[in-house]
């Protein structure tokens, strides 16, 4: 047995307690570092460990830092957030509108009973100045609030094309950095560092969140991520996407000469925000939109049975196609209405159906928002336990890593005890040959 | 099991953060009365409250009708009394007339006195009531006082004063033909007499018509009440805040607030490094 090995042996266990910390100081630094996955110093029993000094010693040497992780639960993590993110965007576009329905001084509904309200009081005294007054009024403020709700749905849309823009410019420019991620994990031969690792999960999320779509880890460590059937990361590539001003979605492929342009199945985007942003546009405002257009040609093809001197009988009228966003109050003065009670019990009687049109409009559009409130819900609370069980698995416990600092300093300073003993008896040996 | 630090510090933080926001919710709720916030909390709600902000709504027309109908009406019964009344008049000094007691001099009189009664019923007859309208119309117009259901708002002047031409119906000319009989200096003959009666029940018809649409807007207006008052309990059970369970939620999410408070504030200052 050599002497030299004790002191080796000595010294591979300070290297490992070395090490130890090291990988306790990361994780204490990372614990509330987003997408961090706990580490740990990977030792082992090695007859060959360069540090022993004849191969009959035993050795330590550290193997790696070893990440705990999960690909499974990281995966569907990682999956979810596009879920999550959907209905996150559609709730938020949406809250606005969903406000607007139910409060009084907003929705429709209180200014159509006040308009129909007032043109009942036309039925009993046409003549009555002040009841025409007031129905001009009425009259004034509902087509104010029709033009409000329809400039809502118009915020909407806005915000959705705006956010589409937004979400496509940040997925195309993380996909870059996940393109050269890939390189980097290519180029380190197999042992990618945590670090890199970490970062590519990381980049994964944040294209699902804005994507959905599905991606691979691939055995070298690198990811594909694939949207509506095509690869926007492979390997070290990378393809862009773009919308255009009326939300056509493009995937450039290639680069150069090379590249070719292929539209987006808009059906096959179904995830992300970017799923969320067209669906507003393409489906739920426009459907909306409609419903309003039919409550306001409905108001105006009734109101023709009031005469008007100057108009031929219609009080309100639009341009165009957009009946609510155009809509126009043809008679401000009540001395130019000519109203007597036929008309106004003929205007009186439409009450119902707009009412009717109005309730379905509201009941539409409130049990949507539901539906969409109520995944927002189920996600986050899928998503929350899925994040449970990663920080399960990768999360940093500080009490654990106060425990290992522990073990790792006693073996320190057991293996310099250890060295100084072995020093102290060479010396003793080298004192006894003088 | 293993439990990261984060997981103990997100647990209450989230904790915090849904207590927080059950807080708030509860109080806005209690404050305003109004259960809902946003509409698709309850869809079903929500579109419900659009029907019923309709019938009350429609309701209140019907009332404005109801009202409309009986002011009228109230109007028109007291001016027919005035016209009956004068009409009773001239019935006595129709009979004063033939009396043979009265000479040149006492036919005179009750000429004079049938005269002014004749114009006083032209003038109550030429009247306009309050909404500045003539009260006895040439047309009648009906007002719905409930769903499906109308009354006249007014009585025309042909139901009221008989048939004929304005200025010449069967009770005018009743009446000025006795007028007219008595400035000839002679009484009234009893054909004209019996035309005077028949005028009189004919003016009496009306006011029954009158009374009768009073009737019926008594009825209704009953009716409204109730609907008003079920419109109004199902409106306060649908969207109204139960002030009750209101408050103890309140003190449940204030409670738990509390106390996730008071746990994130010893989870954070423990930990295996502070004994070290």
């Amino acid at each position: 047995m050599g002497s030299f090995s004790t002191v080796n042996t000595a010294f591979s266990a300070l290297q490992a307690a070395q090490a130890g910390m090291l990988v306790t100081s990361q994780n204490v630094a990372g614990a509330r570092v987003d997408g961090y996955s706990r580490r740990r110093a990977e030792l082992s029993l090695s007859q060959f460990a360069p540090n022993a000094a004849d191969t009959s010693s035993t050795g330590f040497s550290m193997d790696g830092f070893v990440r705990d992780y999960s690909q499974i639960v990281d995966s569907q993590r990682v999956t979810q957030n596009g879920n999550v993110k959907k209905s996150e965007t559609l709730v938020n576009a949406t809250s606005t509108l969903d406000a607007l329905l139910i409060d009084a001084s907003t929705s429709l509904g209180p200014a159509l009973d006040s308009f129909y309200g007032a043109g009942s009081a036309l039925v009993r005294n046409p003549a009555d100045k002040a009841s025409r007054a007031t129905f001009i009024g009425t009259a004034a403020s509902l087509v104010s609030r029709i033009q409000g709700m329809s400039g809502t749905l118009d915020a909407i849309a806005t915000y959705a094309s705006q956010d589409l823009q937004t979400t496509l410019s940040g997925a195309n420019r993380n996909a870059q950095d996940l393109a050269g991620l890939n390189k980097s994990i290519i180029a380190s031969g197999g042992q990618p560092s945590p670090d890199l690792l970490d970062q590519r999960d990381m980049l994964l999320k944040e294209l699902h969140g804005a994507l959905g779509g599905s991606s691979t880890i691939n055995p070298d460590g690198t990811a594909t991520f694939r949207f509506s059937g095509y690869g926007l990361v492979d390997g070290v590539l990378a393809n862009t996407l773009k919308a255009d001003e009326k939300n056509v979605l493009t995937m450039t492929i290639g680069s150069g000469v090379q590249s070719f342009t292929q539209v987006v199945d808009p059906a096959s985007v179904q995830g992300g925000s970017a799923g969320a942003d067209l669906l507003l546009v393409s489906s739920f405002v426009p459907g909306l939109r409609s419903k309003l257009d039919t409550i306001t040609s409905s108001l105006v093809k009734g109101s023709t049975g009031l005469t008007a001197d100057k108009t031929g009988g219609a009080i309100f009228t639009f341009d165009g196609d957009e009946a609510a966003s155009n809509l126009r109050l043809l008679v401000k003065n009540p001395d130019d209405l000519k109203i007597d009670s036929v008309g106004a019990a003929t205007l009186q009687g439409q009450q119902v159906a707009s009412s009717r049109q109005w309730a379905e409009f509201v009941s539409v559009a409130a049990s949507t928002m539901s539906t969409w409130n109520a995944d927002l819900t189920a996600d986050t609370a899928l998503q929350t336990q899925l994040q449970a069980e990663k920080e399960r698995i990768s999360g940093v416990n500080t009490d654990e890593e106060a425990a290992n600092l522990l073990t790792f300093q006693q073996l320190y300073q057991a293996s310099s005890k250890i060295m100084e003993a072995s020093s102290k008896m060479f010396d003793t040996l080298l004192g006894s040959l003088r | 099991m293993r439990i990261s630090s984060r997981q103990l510090l997100d647990a209450s933080t989230q904790s915090m953060q849904r207590n927080s926001v059950e807080t708030a919710t509860w109080q806005k709720r209690i404050a305003s009365g109004q259960r809902y916030e946003l509409a698709s909390q309850n869809p079903a709600a929500a579109g419900r409250a659009v029907t019923l902000a309709m019938h009350e709504s429609q309701i209140k027309y019907f009332q404005g009708n109801q009202d409309a109908v009986e002011n009228s009406m109230q109007e028109l019964d007291s001016q027919i009394t005035g016209i009956r009344n004068a009409m009773s008049s001239l019935t006595e000094l129709s009979v004063q007339a033939r009396n043979a007691a009265n000479g040149a001099g006492g036919l005179n009189a009750l000429a004079q006195t049938a005269a002014q009664t004749v114009e006083l019923i032209k003038s109550l007859k030429g009247a306009d009531n309050s909404m500045g309208s003539p009260m006895f119309a040439e047309t009648g117009i009906t007002l719905d006082i409930e769903p499906g259901f109308t009354l006249p708002m007014n009585v025309t002047r042909n139901m009221v004063f008989g048939e004929g031409d304005k200025g010449n119906e069967t009770v005018m000319k009743a009446c000025e033909d006795i007028a007219k009989t008595l400035a000839d200096g002679k009484a009234p003959t009893l054909e004209q007499m019996t035309a005077l009666d028949k005028a009189s029940a004919t003016i009496m018809q009306a006011q029954v018509k009158c009374g009768i649409v009073l009737n019926q807007v008594d009825s209704s207006r009953a009716v409204m009440v109730a609907n008003t008052d079920a419109i109004k309990k199902e409106t306060a059970a649908l969207l109204g805040t139960d002030v009750l369970e209101g408050s103890t939620q309140l003190t449940q999410a204030q409670t738990q607030l509390e106390a996730a408070r008071n746990i994130f504030a010893r989870i954070a200052s423990t930990g295996l490094f502070n004994k070290l």
